[in-house]
């Protein structure tokens, strides 16, 4: 194997880069990304906010049968625990991966859901 | 007790009866702090490596503080573990660096983190805390909060200096031009050789080890996995390892052949990522280009099977967290032998470039001397011709049935750690596909059993690196008390102050990338 080898079979190894944008929608096969709540599922078991590791979801019961449910992505580190702990699989992993936002708001999810707990 | 290592104990002064670990090859004995010195001489003369010491504050429990060496006896797969406590009111015992180089860095850093004074170390200045930190905080004692910061202080930290006609000091760091992690190395060169390198290092210490304590093992798991970027299956299954071991726990026999592939794929892309690291400190494009485009295959196959492109989530504590699917380790199979054959035709393009092999020949030499001496681990061992390798020393999960190949070169320069990590990276396709072909079916987790109150043990695997040994104690409630996190890293870096002496400063960059340790799993 000499130099012209060196040039030359670098030309048939496989491209690894794409194009971004505009293939922003689909993610690596088995990409773990963000957790999602699916409010109308959700029974405010309050077990993802027990099973986070890191405080990123909270779960607050309001006085009037709702509740308030917060994700917080700054913190989250996408383990996938409170997609395992939710009893009504209200929470779901989902592919996606772009989550830069202008202020620290705009990574924060806030859901209203019934405590059909109280009912 | 352990007949082998009972040989070792016999011999040495004032010991105390063996008390019972969990962990059966663990053997841990009571010393007066006094004996210590003679108890390590002794210990290493008699063919045992020096694998982690562990600061201790016991005061909660009406105990005293308490220093703590772990011994590797790597041939008979066993550890002793030597304490001796150190009162409240005195907190000094002997330093062992004198005669054990190998215990420099842990003694600083409990000096640092618990405010015991280790007499007699020949270098006590400060390492872990830098000056920031004000004097008498001592952030693993059990009366310290995490939460609370303590006020901003200011000192000078005093370099080693040589003087002389014509010595000159360069500064390097600790903010480089590249994507690195923080680091300050001070060079004294006389013309373009290197007489001395005082590295500094530390720069974000994070306190993981405080921020565990109190936390179950679930949730320290998370924790720990994140203490650094590219060894964090290493990390995770230590620590997971350690509580299992604490408790008992056997975990199923699926959990440990994908553990075992976990750490293997974790070799893999490290090690491939690391030669085209070197091919780039000797300036040779064409390889690190490839070897870039290899490791981000790599990493694309490690996303596939745990949905995490550096491996994090998939261990757990008593097993995996959950299975990998039938699918995706089916298609593991198939991209690994596509892998293996361009790695094969990349290792053979660059090895066959004269230029380059001539570049990497020559710098960075260490003798094996050296190696034992300090203590070094892993790749950087190996290419000096020490045969250390915890697969071997230590057989966890499926390396007693594997019996990987053990990889020795002799060079002990850049061109010696290159070939070791080129022999590994194939040798690794083949633990990797075994382990594939050979999976068992099955549970990938059990529940542990609860820990006794203080109890303790280790946890360990070959990262790619090196030897990573955790060791954890339990508390009264099944949470981590105390935890110890001794990467391969850690007991690397004082090995590079010593490669670079007598090389040309312009051969730093390529003699730092042959060893390409980690800075964040010195910043715990």
């Amino acid at each position: 194997m000499g130099l012209l080898d060196v040039l030359l079979r670098p030309l048939r190894s496989p491209i690894v880069t794409r194009r971004y944008p505009p293939h922003t929608d689909v993610p690596d096969r088995g990409h773990r990304g963000t957790p999602e709540l699916e409010p109308g599922r959700c029974r405010v078991s309050g077990g993802c906010a027990v099973a986070c590791p890191t405080g990123a979801i909270i779960v607050r019961e309001g006085a009037d049968g709702t509740a308030r449910w917060r994700l917080d992505y700054g913190s989250c580190i996408f383990c996938g625990r409170c997609v395992e702990a939710c009893p009504e699989e209200a929470i779901v992993a989902t592919g996606e991966f772009e989550l830069a936002g202008r202020e620290r708001d705009d990574v924060i999810v806030t859901h209203i859901v019934r405590s059909l707990a109280r009912d | 007790m352990i007949a082998q290592t009972k040989t070792i104990l016999d011999e040495s002064p004032a010991i105390t009866v063996p008390e019972e670990t969990p962990a059966p090859n663990e053997t841990l004995v009571h010393c007066r702090r006094e004996d210590l010195p003679a108890i390590a001489a002794h210990a290493i003369s008699r063919g045992a490596k020096l694998a982690t010491m562990v600061g201790l504050d016991l005061t909660p429990n009406g105990g005293s503080f308490a220093v703590e060496y772990v011994f590797s006896v790597p041939a008979y797969d066993e550890f002793v573990r030597v304490r001796a406590a150190v009162p409240e009111d005195v907190r000094e015992y002997p330093s062992v660096t004198s005669v054990v180089p190998a215990a420099q860095w842990y003694e600083r850093e409990v000096k640092d983190l618990l405010g015991l004074t280790p007499t007699d170390h020949p270098d006590p200045r400060r390492l872990v805390l830098h000056e920031r930190y004000p004097h008498g905080y001592h952030p693993l004692r059990k009366d310290v909060s995490a939460h609370e910061p303590p006020p901003p202080d200011q000192r000078r930290y005093d370099y080693f200096e040589v003087h002389g006609e014509g010595v000159y000091e360069l500064p390097v760091g600790p903010i480089h031009a590249g994507i690195i992690e923080p680091g300050h190395f001070r060079f004294s060169n006389i013309g373009e050789s290197i007489l001395h390198l005082d590295a500094r290092l530390f720069y974000t210490h994070r306190g993981v080890e405080k921020i565990v304590e109190g936390k179950t093992f679930d949730d320290a798991l998370f924790t720990v996995e994140r203490t650094c970027g590219t060894c964090t299956v290493s990390h995770a299954v230590s620590f997971a390892m350690a509580t299992e071991r604490l408790t008992g726990t056997t975990i199923p026999p699926r959990a440990s052949s994908l553990r075992t592939l976990l750490i293997e794929l974790e070799r893999l892309y490290n090690h491939i990522g690391d030669i085209g690291n070197i091919c780039a400190g000797a300036g040779f494009h064409a390889g690190s280009s490839q070897g870039a485009i290899l490791k981000e295959r790599l990493q694309r196959l490690n996303e596939e099977l745990t949905g995490h492109r550096f491996l994090m989530g998939a261990v757990g504590v008593g097993g995996l967290r959950y299975d990998l699917t039938a699918a995706s380790l089916a298609r593991a199979l198939v991209d690994l032998v596509a892998l293996r054959r361009d790695v094969e035709w990349y290792f053979d393009m660059i090895l066959d470039s004269d230029s380059f092999v001539h570049r990497v020949e020559g710098p960075g030499h260490l003798d094996a001397e050296t190696v034992l001496a300090f203590g070094g681990t892993g790749v950087a061992a190996r290419a000096s011709g020490v045969p250390t390798d915890y697969r071997h020393d230590h057989p966890h999960f499926e390396y007693a049935n594997l019996a990987p190949q053990r990889v020795i070169e002799t060079g002990g320069d850049a061109a010696a750690r290159l070939n070791v990590r080129a022999r590994e990276a194939l040798e690794s396709f083949s633990l990797a596909t075994r382990v594939l072909s050979e999976m068992p079916g099955g549970p990938v987790s059990v529940v542990l059993a609860p820990a006794a109150s203080g109890a303790s043990a280790l946890g360990y695997t070959e990262s790619p690196r090196g030897a990573n040994v955790h060791w954890l104690m339990a508390d009264a409630s099944n949470r981590v008390y105390r935890l110890r996190i001794r990467s391969a890293s850690y007991a690397n870096w004082p090995l590079v102050t010593r490669a670079v002496v007598g090389n040309v400063v312009p051969d730093f960059p390529l003699i730092n990338k042959s060893f390409e340790l980690c800075y964040a799993c010195c910043d715990r």
